[in-house]
């Protein structure tokens, strides 16, 4: 049965290889256990398909991982379209836990999904940047929270190990290419969670 | 040994044998004299890849800028450039605030001695070589990608080629002094984590 959703803008202008790399990682995950996956790509990310399929799926736990750009209160396709924002579609993400790696939509748009009745939002609070001649690490520590949640660990978990993901890359690469360290860190400090009033996340898993 | 900071001098009336060229010849590897701003400027465009200390006569002669207007256009192409403004007249009767807004290093009188105009001159060296952007700059120099191609993407659509960051940086924009900023902090980050000790 299907109970992830993977959002990719993989046309993208800037970034649509580095969505999609992503996106295929993420898949790479699930393939490892019984998770089915449902993917959509950029032409037909938009605030139909998604609540369509996020309706059919909202019964129970599910996940949504979105990999495109993003603003404060939005996720967006072509860096302007949005698919997911606070006027579209919030109400529906019940029972989602909703795992992005986009820009600033852990500002606004997480609390309120998780205010509308997701269980998570996992996000980043700030613009957000990738070098493009690591893209392989920015791969890996963009969807490390996902695999530990995959693998039923707790949110208080993925956050620590995403954290320490960031920490291994920053450590490894700080002598030789500190700007690339640096951006690292600069992503894993905009990184935020949002959970449900009282819940604790070290026992919150999917 | 010379440092390898190249001197600029800007000035109508200076030539190889003034004292402080002399001075200045024995302790940098080359200094070079323009007698007008626009063979400087030139100068200086060209040389942007290269560490510069400019030495800049308020008062050119005949039709040639001023060091207001000279300070200007060096800040058109760079916010990292050391330049101090060197002059005759009286600092007192002179507008500053260009100066303080175009980051002149320092404002020297052409009757101080020598030794306190090179000891200004070696504390802009000190700036240079110690400064985060300064750094940073000479880091993305040596960067193998091809400048025209994007090196770094925010997540929000914007993206930068070495040659934009390079420019961000040089121009100290808000995202120019945002890579240092990240740099600093990525040094306390790693002190913090006790992963670099500071020396004794």
């Amino acid at each position: 049965m299907i109970n992830t959703i993977i959002a990719c803008d993989s046309t993208d202008v800037t970034l649509g290889d580095f969505f999609l790399a992503c996106a295929t990682h993420a898949k790479s995950i699930f393939d490892k256990i019984p998770i089915m996956v449902l993917e959509i790509h950029s032409q037909h990310l938009n605030e139909i398909n998604i609540g369509l399929k996020v309706s059919s799926l909202n019964h129970q736990n599910f996940i949504f991982a979105a990999y495109s750009h993003g603003g404060e209160d939005c996720l967006v396709v072509g860096a302007t379209d949005p698919y997911v924002s606070n006027v579209l579609n919030h109400t529906i993400f019940n029972n989602g836990f909703i795992y992005t790696f986009s820009c600033s939509s852990g500002k606004t748009l997480g609390a309120l999904l998780v205010n509308q009745g997701a269980k998570l939002f996992i996000g980043y609070n700030k613009v957000i940047y990738v070098i493009l001649s690591e893209v392989a690490i920015f791969v890996e520590c963009a969807n490390e929270g996902l695999r530990i949640l995959a693998f039923g660990g707790s949110v208080g978990e993925a956050l620590a190990g995403m954290t320490e993901k960031y920490n291994y890359y920053i450590d490894a690469l700080y002598f030789k290419d500190f700007f690339t360290a640096s951006t690292l860190m600069e992503n894993r400090d905009a990184l935020v969670a949002h959970t449900g009033e009282g819940v604790d996340r070290d026992l919150l898993t999917f | 040994m010379k440092s390898n900071i190249i001197i600029v001098v800007i000035d109508d009336l200076i030539d190889e044998r003034s004292p402080l060229v002399v001075k200045l010849n024995q302790e940098y590897e080359q200094v070079s004299i323009f007698n007008n701003s626009v063979e400087g400027l030139k100068f200086i465009k060209d040389n942007l890849d290269s560490k510069t200390i400019v030495i800049l006569d308020l008062t050119l002669s005949g039709d040639d800028d001023n060091g207001h207007i000279v300070l200007e256009k060096i800040r058109a192409n760079s916010f990292l450039i050391p330049v101090l403004i060197w002059t005759a007249s009286d600092e007192k009767q002179e507008p500053f605030a260009d100066f303080i807004n175009n980051r002149a290093f320092a404002f020297i009188k052409q009757s101080r001695p020598v030794k306190d105009i090179l000891k200004i001159v070696n504390e802009a060296a000190i700036s240079l070589e110690t400064d985060v952007a300064s750094s940073l700059e000479d880091w993305l120099m040596a960067q193998p990608q091809t400048k025209d191609k994007p090196y770094m993407v925010a997540i929000n659509g914007k993206s930068f080629t070495v040659e934009e960051m390079l420019n961000e940086i040089r121009m100290q924009s808000l995202i120019g002094k945002e890579f240092s900023y990240k740099l600093n902090k990525l040094t306390i980050d790693l002190l913090t984590r006790n992963k670099e000790k500071l020396d004794d």
